[in-house]
């Protein structure tokens, strides 16, 4: 009796084992008509694909279109996890940046066919470049960003402080001295000693927001300045420089000596009048019109060391390899691409730069705000690649991520710079 | 009352059918959700594996043999270590004084039953996110009650001499409550007679406890302390949803580095050779606790 019931345990046992591996993927003959969109939770992305979502489906009836997003500091973590199962999410978005890591790793499909060469030219020539993985482009160039200074325009008439312009931006030194006299100002009328600076995550992290301060100590022709070597396998003597070390410093400072920036979560520090200047990027606008209306806010350029500067690269589409419907997917990305799907976007998320050449001149309606054509002024006068290796998305989270964490946390930084180059480069050998 | 006998299969058909019914949910549970990935990590530590692209090679003894040179495994492993320091003795020195106030039926037994449990049945998601918003360095609720008090803010999370000690404090808030009922349902097992001979031996309250307590519960304190040691070496939601191993590695253990290894390195070969050996190091913990337990 027993040895009958453990015998039919075994075979249970064994059972699970055989056929836990899952049905096996038959090659699909026709494609169904189901769709699936997953987004970071930047300021209205969601909102916009949901829209553009539902046109699409309106033109297509019988499509269905599910978005999904998730908190921008989940999401990398969030595509490793999917795309190392069968059952993906067609269609993502992500910096343009981070394609050639996810092209190189065979997370992707080519997107030739709906982005010829005929048609390359629509947009920005770097976005196409950092895009494109050994002759195949993989991501839909779709929004541009490029980061500036947001500040309060009440803090700095109490102060009696002019704010810096295009023609005439601030040194970090002068921005230092300046903003430091806001604070007292504020902190004598109000009792309250202001942040000097805040990001749109604290303590501020990532190789978009950060990194053009420690290039902006080289200059153009300077290994600091291109921040990587050509063949983006190696970070020695480009990010260990004198200058760099320099810069890092001088951010660490901000933290843990001028007490000038908050080294924990403060939600919405700039926009409830916590602190004097914030770094961000154009998206933030419209959700600062929104959230504090009464907020009297301005934008100038990122101040700078030696050479001014600000990273560019937006979000772009791409599908993923493994999708079980890649002509759905690729003729979502083109329409959600087009013309008339960046004005769709725009309507509900608040115009954004984008990478399509002409866009902002064909609709000049959607660029009326001041605001708006700062951040175009920006990205023509300023905007700067991000450092090009097709390990990118190694290179922010070890680079980008972990190592200013650490810095701003009050690390050694000979130390630590050492320890996370030689990570990044021997994870690179393992690529 | 008679011991019941399996009797034939023929006879006993339908025990043994309500036997395997029993058992099959939690078998095929424990089969595809413990034994199948743990099998499966076996054979992938062996091999360099891309789930992006389902390819793999195969490296042999490789694998291991680098995480026995690899500085931050090792500086992680050494972390868990210090984390189990600080947790273990904590959370079974207040479970143990817990159980012993709880043990006495009074007016508040209950309410403070019910208090002390709250926390464990409270998501641990939900139970860092508050307490992380409570120790924040600059406009949390603890620095504001020592500021009460003349006490200086502290940097809790944020400060690399503290950031570790503040989660092993997090992580016995949540789980004392639980060593308390281990220790409770042992307290209750030792009989009385024990303790009023003990009395009459004149000996005070301390003296009952460490020699008659303590000793009567040495099987429960055994149990506890393994437990207690496992959940200590695989630490991890509170990690990552404060600290993310930071600031600067302070709080870097053993599983952040696995999790990183596997998620943002890709080196998924790579984590699961980390993680058979985690799993080795505990197996021999609780041989060794087995070894000590049986040997008086």
């Amino acid at each position: 009796m027993k040895r009958m019931l453990v015998g039919l345990l075994v075979l249970m046992l064994a059972s699970t084992f055989v056929f836990s591996g899952g049905a096996s993927e038959k090659p699909v003959t026709l494609e169904g008509n189901e769709l699936k969109i997953f987004v970071p939770q930047s300021p209205g992305v969601p909102e916009g694909m949901q829209t553009l979502a539902k046109a699409y489906m309106e033109k297509h009836p019988g499509t269905v279109i599910t978005v999904r997003s998730v908190p921008f500091n989940k999401y990398k973590e969030q595509l490793t996890v999917m795309w190392s199962s069968d059952k993906v999410d067609d269609i993502v978005m992500f910096s343009t940046t981070d394609s050639l890591t996810y092209a190189y790793l065979g997370s992707l499909l080519p997107l030739n066919d709906i982005l010829p060469e005929s048609e390359k030219k629509l947009f920005i020539p770097a976005v196409i470049e950092a895009a494109t993985y050994n002759g195949n482009i993989y991501s839909y160039p779709f929004r541009e960003a490029s980061s500036a200074m947001y500040y309060n325009k009440e803090f700095f008439a109490l102060a009696g402080v002019e704010p810096a312009t295009f023609e005439s931006p601030w040194t970090w030194t002068e921005w230092k001295e300046n903003v430091g006299k806001i604070r007292v100002a504020v902190e004598k009328k109000s009792g309250r000693l202001p942040w000097g600076l805040n990001f749109l995550s604290n303590p501020g992290t990532g190789d978009f927001w950060i990194t053009p301060i420690i290039r902006s100590n080289g200059t153009k022709s300077s290994n600091t300045y291109k921040a990587i070597s050509p063949d983006g396998m190696t970070l020695t003597g480009y990010a260990d420089t004198a200058e760099a070390m320099e810069a890092y410093k001088f951010y660490q400072d901000l933290y843990q000596v001028d007490k000038f920036c908050p080294i924990a979560e403060v939600p919405d520090a700039f926009g409830t009048g916590q602190s004097v200047t914030m770094i961000s990027f154009l998206a933030t606008a419209s959700q600062l019109e929104k959230n504090f209306p009464d907020l009297n806010w301005g934008l100038m350029p990122l101040p700078y060391f030696k050479t001014p500067l600000t990273h560019t690269g937006g979000f772009a589409f791409s599908v993923s390899s493994k999708t079980q419907v890649p002509t759905l997917a690729k003729d979502f990305v083109k329409f959600a691409g087009s013309d008339e799907g960046l004005v769709l976007y725009s309507n509900t998320s608040g115009s954004d730069v984008v990478s399509r050449l002409d866009f902002s001149d064909k609709h000049p309606e959607l660029y009326v705000k001041e605001y708006q054509q700062f951040f175009l002024k920006n990205l023509a006068m300023y905007g700067e690649a991000r450092p090009k290796t097709h390990g990118y998305a190694l290179y922010n989270a070890i680079i980008g991520f972990s190592m200013f964490e650490d810095i701003v946390a009050g690390a050694d930084i000979e130390k630590t710079v050492k320890d996370k180059i030689a990570i990044f480069e021997s994870q690179m050998k393992l690529f | 009352m008679e011991k019941y006998r399996l009797r034939s299969l023929k006879k006993d058909r339908d025990i043994g059918l309500a036997l395997l019914l029993y058992l099959v949910p939690g078998v095929v549970l424990m089969a595809l959700f413990q034994l199948l990935p743990i099998i499966t990590a076996f054979e992938y530590s062996f091999f360099k594996v891309n789930l992006m692209n389902n390819t793999r090679k195969f490296m042999g003894l490789k694998n291991y043999a680098t995480a026995f040179t690899d500085k931050e495994f090792l500086s992680s492993l050494w972390i868990t270590v210090k984390y189990f320091l600080m947790r273990v003795p904590l959370q079974m020195l207040f479970g143990f004084l817990l159980s012993l106030i709880i043990a006495k039926a009074k007016w508040y037994t209950t309410i403070l039953r019910t208090i002390i449990l709250v926390p464990v049945i409270t998501s641990m998601v939900v139970a860092t996110a508050i307490l992380g918003l409570m120790f924040h360095p600059s406009n949390g609720l603890v620095n504001a009650i020592l500021a009460l008090v003349k006490i200086p803010s502290q940097g809790f999370l944020t400060d690399g001499s503290q950031a570790l000690w503040t989660i092993a404090l997090i992580t016995v808030w949540k789980n004392v409550g639980l060593t308390m009922l281990f220790f409770l349902a042992g307290l209750l097992s030792i009989p009385s007679t024990i303790y009023e001979a003990a009395e009459i031996d004149g000996v005070n309250s301390f003296q009952k406890h460490w020699y008659v307590t303590i000793p009567m519960l040495r099987s429960t304190i055994a149990f506890i302390f393994l437990t207690t040691t496992i959940h200590s070496f695989q630490v991890f939601s509170p990690v990552l949803l404060t600290t993310k191993g930071g600031p600067a590695g302070a709080t870097k253990v053993v599983v952040m580095s696995i999790y990183e290894n596997a998620f943002t390195y890709n080196q998924i070969g790579y984590a699961s050779a980390l993680s058979i050996i985690l799993a080795s190091i505990l197996i021999v913990i609780s041989f060794i606790q087995k070894s000590v337990k049986k040997h008086g």
